[in-house]
């Protein structure tokens, strides 16, 4: 092996450098930006049914925020935690089939059987347009079943217990929780909770939100969650 | 240069360490944004057996590499060898392998000093072979593809800028390591490559979620307002062909053709009843409605990407007299990407679609000709001039 020539050794530095800034912005710059734009553009998706909606508005963010923090309490892996993140976002897409005036115009006490079934089609909905999109259709699955009940539907047929997809099963009971804590406060709807637990929620995973709500260094205040998206 | 002298096993060795590793290369292609382009990264390897004077061996290792990569990679819908596609890529790397040499072979004729001749043999073959593939590849895809391209144009200008680049850099790695004895190292420069498929692999990510999530807030429009399927389409396709008759960029025309796809996406948060409505709307009917155009850009908002959209989305029904809503902005102070949208939805809002379900309740379709005589009727008032005329000749032009 001789020793490098001058121009020899300035080639191997100007490709070593070049290769090394190479490598630090496709394996740090480019991944950051790639889950940003994607964080971003699912937050689009929500404001939407948001906006259609205004008395969904806010329930996003937290139901984001409170699933990650059941997820990782529970131990979901960093990708299960992305697919939950992101179905918590798309959860509820489905919703701009559902009239305008059924959500806006009457409260839920006043509807009949028809816009009850009509409501709780939105899951399926959503899945079903999920499915559509080749990025965004593996979380189809968790959305299709983020309603339904742990001990399985009347019709028998259904999925029920653990063959419902944990992350499903997470956002079943987060989503519950957030509309319940909105309506009637934290108190209250940690007590409905419990007496669902076993029926429409997974008891184990009942019991980890209520330790995740409890815990020191858990989920900010209720207030909080409101304020992150106030309307222009 | 070993080129004349008798052949070593040290010279037989190197040519097989180099022809592994042009063949391992081309198992590893890039699939470039524009889909269909698809290169590898041989061509360095090929161009250090070039410097060693074995510029038959690089041809037979790139044919060799393309044939069984293809067989590898290349299937069909049916999961079977495309051998048509395998052959067309023999071809342009034969053709281009061919025009290189035949290159080389001059350069050695005319470059009259020795060291001129050492120094460029490679430059030369590596350039012909990149330029004379790209242009292959480019008159091929133009024959097959029609119109819609024109678009890639300075986009492939600076992918191909940038692939020189690339190979230059490598190539210079792989001769000097050559000429310095250093073949343990030759492999390393599969990390530079491999990066650069990440790179590029990530970058495709990025343009699909823009593009996926224009899909997604149609997809959630078209729910609400079933009628607006055909006529979103219709309206984007228009849009950009009015937005590059104008003399808009290419770029910007497909950006006017995004915006115009999402214009009315702020109709999700409208009650569907008072839109569907038939007959005349009451003034708060009127108001709600006419919030749209804000609702779809606090919906796109939401997104940096869709920041520059959102801003003429918010515009697309201000007039330049001045009585649009919502800013009741006057002509100068219109977005000319509004202007366009404004145009080409009234438009399809006139004319509408052929099928029955795509009409909207309140309105029987005009015909063509009348469509465009009410815009013009309506140029200056209601619509920009300048833009009621490019639109009328695109649509004309389309028609014809």
């Amino acid at each position: 092996m001789t020793i490098l020539s001058p121009y020899a050794a300035s080639v191997v530095i100007l490709l070593t450098l070049g290769t090394a800034a190479l490598v630090f912005y496709v394996r740090i710059v480019l991944p950051r930006q790639v889950i940003e734009r994607f964080q971003n553009s699912m937050a689009g998706l929500g404001t939407a049914v948001e906006l259609r909606f205004p008395s969904h508005h806010g329930l996003t963010v937290r139901v984001v925020r409170l699933s990650a923090a059941l997820g990782e309490a529970v131990g979901l892996s960093p990708r299960q935690l992305r697919d939950l993140e992101t179905a918590a976002q798309l959860r509820d897409i489905g919703l701009c089939a559902v009239p305008y005036r059924l959500l806006n115009a009457n409260a839920p006490s006043e509807w009949t059987e028809a816009d009850h079934a009509t409501y709780w089609r939105h899951p399926e909905v959503s899945a079903a347009m999920l499915e559509m999109i080749p990025s965004l259709c593996h979380v189809a699955g968790i959305v299709r079943a983020h309603h339904a009940p742990f001990e399985g539907a009347e019709s028998g047929l259904s999925t029920r217990g653990e063959e419902i997809p944990i992350e499903a099963r997470i956002l079943c009971i987060i989503t519950e929780y957030v509309w319940l804590e909105r309506s009637m406060g934290h108190l209250l709807a940690v007590d409905k909770l419990r007496e669902l637990s076993g029926t429409r929620f997974d008891p184990r995973l009942v019991q980890d939100f209520i330790e995740v709500l409890t815990s020191p260094h858990g989920v900010e205040p209720v207030s909080s969650a409101v304020t992150v998206a106030q309307p222009r | 240069m070993a080129a004349s002298g008798p052949v070593s096993t040290e010279h037989r060795i190197l040519i097989g360490i180099l022809a592994t590793l042009a063949i391992l290369a081309e198992f590893i292609p890039i699939d470039l944004p524009r889909r269909g382009f698809r290169i590898t990264l041989s061509l360095p390897f090929l161009v250090g057996m070039v410097h060693i004077g074995s510029s038959h061996w690089a041809l037979a290792a790139s044919g060799v590499g393309a044939l069984l990569a293809g067989m590898a990679l290349i299937r069909t819908d049916q999961n079977r060898i495309a051998w048509r596609r395998i052959l067309l890529h023999l071809a342009l790397a034969a053709g281009a392998g061919s025009v290189a040499t035949l290159a080389l072979a001059g350069c050695r004729a005319v470059l009259p000093v020795e060291w001129l001749r050492s120094h460029f043999e490679e430059v030369v073959f590596a350039s012909v072979f990149v330029l004379s593939h790209v242009g292959l590849v480019l008159s091929l895809g133009r024959q097959h593809e029609v119109g819609q391209r024109e678009d890639s144009t300075p986009r492939s200008l600076i992918g191909v800028v940038g692939l020189l680049a690339l190979y230059s850099l490598t190539s210079l790695g792989v001769l000097v390591l050559i000429d310095h004895g250093i073949w343990w190292a030759l492999p390393l420069l599969f990390v530079p490559l491999l990066t650069i498929r990440q790179a590029v692999h990530l970058n495709n990510q990025l343009e699909e979620t823009y593009t996926e999530s224009v899909i997604t807030l149609t997809l959630m429009l078209q729910r609400t307002h079933p009628y607006s399927h055909g006529h979103l389409g219709r309206v984007a396709r228009l849009a950009e062909r009015t937005a590059l008759r104008l003399g808009l960029s290419t770029q910007r025309a497909a950006q006017i053709r995004h915006a115009a796809l999402l214009h009315d996406i702020g109709k999700i948060a409208i009650d569907e009843e008072i839109l569907d409505k038939p007959g005349k709307l009451t003034e708060s009917e009127m108001d709600h409605v006419r919030l749209h155009p804000e609702l779809g850009a606090q919906i796109l908002r939401q997104n940096p990407e869709f920041a520059g959209l959102a801003e003429w989305i918010r515009h697309h029904h201000e007039r330049p007299d001045g009585t649009g809503y919502p800013g009741r902005l006057r002509d100068v102070e219109i977005p000319l990407e509004s202007k366009i949208i404004a145009v080409t939805d009234a438009f399809d809002a006139m004319v509408g679609g052929a099928l029955p379900h795509e009409r909207r309740t309140y309105r029987e379709p005009m015909s063509q000709e009348e469509g465009l005589r009410e815009l013009k009727r309506c140029a200056g008032t209601q619509f920009d001039p300048r833009v009621v005329e490019a639109f009328t000749a695109t649509v004309l032009e389309a028609g014809a």
